[in-house]
């Protein structure tokens, strides 16, 4: 399909839509929409009301992702690279997520009966030190001694199996060593028994076998393996889950509002979002952030890059006020001016960021004829500077006037695209104003 | 009753009152920008603390038994609140990119309650790091009264309080009114689409919100610790309680609202405490707070919200 374009038109559009949809649920707004914007053009997209105007709008300014399609500004895609601050992110929030999973695979309530409970009944300095032997300790599955009403218990790590109770803590301690020696030792393999060497200080050498059955022997030995083959899976899994989804995260919003923005797209809204508590000055301010250097410390303790960035944005938002006639305004709250002003600074505003392309949805609504007029002047004057635009409009007169080529949007479907010679003839677009199979 | 004891329980109350507004503060930054608000912002100061106790011991700062402190306490200090506030403004980024900010676009309550999910997590880890009992903080500073005369008490550590607080607060005003961080972030809590079409990270910008109202709340753990002399894995809820309700009676949202509503809550509290008894202290603060929600709903200094589009 060849399309007319004006002469002006470089090889690459400005903004290349191409084949784009967008669904809501079953509802389709805007269907394989092809639309080429050359530079340093006006365009106008019109239609009936509910024909997906705004929503084609959304979707280039990176409000909306397209369910398929692209939209392409001066050839790239504008989206986020994966870039190494994402890659470190990912990896970061994957290991936390991981160390999480851990503690949920190795048994949070046991490792809180392992870690803190125990501290709670015998009388120890509560110390990061602590922490970390029990920690430890629990990860081996090494034995450990607990105090219950006044005796004292050898017991698994986490405290749920007791191997024996014994009225003396010293007596305790021993017999812990010797069953722990003996759990080694069944560890290291089994039938192994421990050397008699081993167990120097026990109080009766062969009492600790009788102690314990075989079978919870096994299980204790068992012990360290099961908790660190848990430990590591649940490290694994919750570190990959936690990666992945943060990429996943990252990918839906990769083509996000300010990315495009950045890139040299801006809008203005249909329902006017101004920072209406804010003055004039500042709302175009804001447009201009990243042109000031210097970071959080710079800004705080102002320091001349900093300032002098400050004073060159200052510079520029005046100028841009100044280009919509706005300037002697500066100081009042947006929210109280009169409303063809507060649609002219948000033009201001977008404009500010240094926008090459910048996208009006409906300028001109609840504008009286004068304002209209000198709106259309405005609009060409944008185009001067080198801006192209892109015009959702209503008024006819202005879209037919300004326009260097004028697409046609009807339930979602463009149904013609050309001079606006050639749209004010095409029958379709009759039809679709009037309704009815003329 | 004299008027001196009045005036002693006022200065009382507006000494408790500055560190209720320092950690008021980190609930109203962030409900102003995401209108969220942020249940583990009490939790996450009590690890502030929990730091601040392991980071006393580690320096090794001694209590002072002379009636002046030496350079080397307040520098210990200095250093103390700095780390903290850099530890708990980290966590409270670190929590907002892994908890909150996969949640931005999902209805309102899901990332409140995550918020109450995280509230418990660090309340775990409080109990990990401090252990179940409460723990004494250090007294750093000498108790010698600065006033001249027997009348009024005011202390280094109401000193301190002040000495922190006002300049903190100083800083943060400046910041939001200011520089273009502020812009980024007025902007964003009144329009965060506009704020992102006109080229603003919106998401860096909550993350920074996030750490300045996490940075006073970690300042604010020194200063508790080092006031209140007791803390426990515990301490975050009831701090956090009536922080919340600061900013609630200044109106959330605003952060001259949050001082001045930390301030009347300490006041309350103090006044409360002296004449009707510290039993009842709680009960006032609430009653007063319902009193004035009935004839100001957005609080002392807040607007009306217009519901968002």
């Amino acid at each position: 399909m060849k399309r007319d374009r004006p002469a002006s038109a470089t090889d690459i559009p400005l903004l290349d839509i191409d084949r784009m949809s967008m669904r809501f649920g079953g509802l389709i707004a805007v269907s394989d929409l092809d639309l080429d914007v050359p530079e340093g053009n006006i365009v106008s997209l019109i239609g009936p009301n509910g024909a997906g105007k705004t929503t084609a709008f959304n979707c280039v300014s990176g409000i909306y992702s397209p369910t398929s399609g692209s939209v392409r500004f001066e050839g790239h895609r504008l989206t986020q690279s994966f870039g190494p601050g994402v890659f470190w992110t990912a990896l970061a929030i994957g290991l936390v997520v991981g160390l999480f999973t851990a503690a949920a695979a190795v048994d949070v309530d046991r490792l809180w009966l392992a870690v803190v409970k125990r501290g709670m009944a015998i009388d120890e300095p509560f110390t990061l030190e602590t922490v970390r032997r029990r920690l430890r300790g629990y990860f081996r599955a090494e034995l450990a001694i607990d105090q219950m009403a006044g005796k004292w218990r050898v017991v698994s790590a986490d405290g749920r199996d007791v191997l024996a109770i014994r009225r003396d803590l010293a007596d305790a301690r021993s017999l812990r060593n010797q069953l722990q020696a003996a759990v080694t030792a069944r560890r290291a393999g089994p039938g192994t028994i421990p050397d008699a060497t081993d167990m120097a200080g026990a109080a009766s050498p062969s009492q600790p076998q009788a102690l314990i059955s075989d079978d919870l022997l096994d299980r204790l030995a068992a012990g360290k393996a099961r908790v660190r083959f848990r430990g590591w899976a649940g490290l694994l899994a919750g570190g990959l889950l936690g990666a992945a989804g943060t990429i996943a995260i990252w990918r839906r919003g990769r083509r996000s509002p300010h990315v495009v923005a950045r890139a040299g797209i801006s809008r203005t809204f249909q329902n006017i979002r101004l920072f209406s508590n804010m003055t004039v000055l500042e709302n175009v301010l804001v447009g201009l952030d990243r042109a000031i250097p210097g970071g959080a410390l710079a800004m705080l303790f102002r320091t001349p890059a900093n300032r002098r960035g400050e004073e060159e944005a200052r510079a520029r938002a005046v100028e841009a006020l100044q280009f919509v006639g706005l300037a002697e305004a500066a100081n009042r709250i947006a929210g109280q001016l009169p409303y063809g002003d507060q649609r002219r600074l948000e033009i201001a505003r977008a404009l500010a960021t240094g926008a090459r392309l910048i996208l009006l949805d409906e300028p001109a609504a609840g504008m009286n004829p004068t304002e209209t007029t000198e709106l259309a002047q405005l609009i060409r004057s944008i185009r001067d500077r080198g801006v192209t635009v892109l015009l959702i409009e209503h008024h006819m007169n202005m879209v037919m006037r300004i326009s260097d080529r004028v697409a046609v949007l009807d339930h979602g479907v463009k149904i013609a695209d050309g001079t606006p010679a050639d749209v004010k003839r095409n029958r379709r677009v009759i039809e679709a104003y009037l309704g009815g199979e003329a | 009753m004299s008027a001196l004891f009045f005036l002693q329980q006022c200065l009382i109350g507006l000494t408790n009152g500055a560190l209720v507004a320092l950690m008021a503060l980190g609930y109203t930054m962030v409900y102003g920008i995401i209108r969220l608000i942020n249940f583990a912002h009490g939790d996450l100061i009590m690890l502030g603390a929990c730091l601040a106790l392991t980071l006393v011991g580690a320096f090794g700062l001694e209590a002072a038994g002379t009636a002046t402190a030496g350079v080397a306490t307040w520098l210990g200090i200095a250093l103390l609140v700095g780390l903290c506030g850099l530890f708990c403004g980290l966590v409270n980024v670190a929590v907002d990119r892994l908890v909150y900010r996969p949640l931005r676009d999902a209805p309102k309550l899901a990332p409140l309650v995550s918020a109450i999910g995280v509230s418990f997590i660090f309340m775990n880890i409080g109990l990990f790091w401090l252990g179940p009992a409460d723990r004494s903080f250090p007294q750093l500073l000498p108790t010698a009264n600065l006033l001249p005369g027997e009348g009024l008490q005011f202390g280094w550590k109401d000193l301190l309080v002040l000495v922190v607080v006002v300049p903190l607060m100083a800083a943060l005003m400046v910041l939001v009114k200011s520089t273009r961080l502020g812009k980024a972030m007025r902007a964003v809590s009144q329009d965060e689409t506009a704020a992102a079409l006109v080229g603003v990270d919106v998401d860096r910008v909550i993350a920074a919100t996030f750490f300045l109202g996490g940075f006073l709340g970690g300042a604010a753990s020194v200063i508790y610790g080092l006031y209140i002399n007791t803390i426990g894995f515990q301490m975050g809820f009831q701090n956090g309680l009536y922080a919340f309700t600061a900013a609630v009676l200044g109106g959330i949202g605003s952060i001259p609202g949050a001082v001045i509503g930390g301030l009347v809550i300490g006041l309350v509290r103090a006044l409360s405490t002296a004449y009707v008894g510290e039993r009842w202290a709680g009960a006032m603060v609430f009653a007063i707070l319902i009193v004035i929600l009935v004839f100001r709903p957005e609080g002392l200094l807040g607007r009306r919200t217009k519901e968002k589009v």
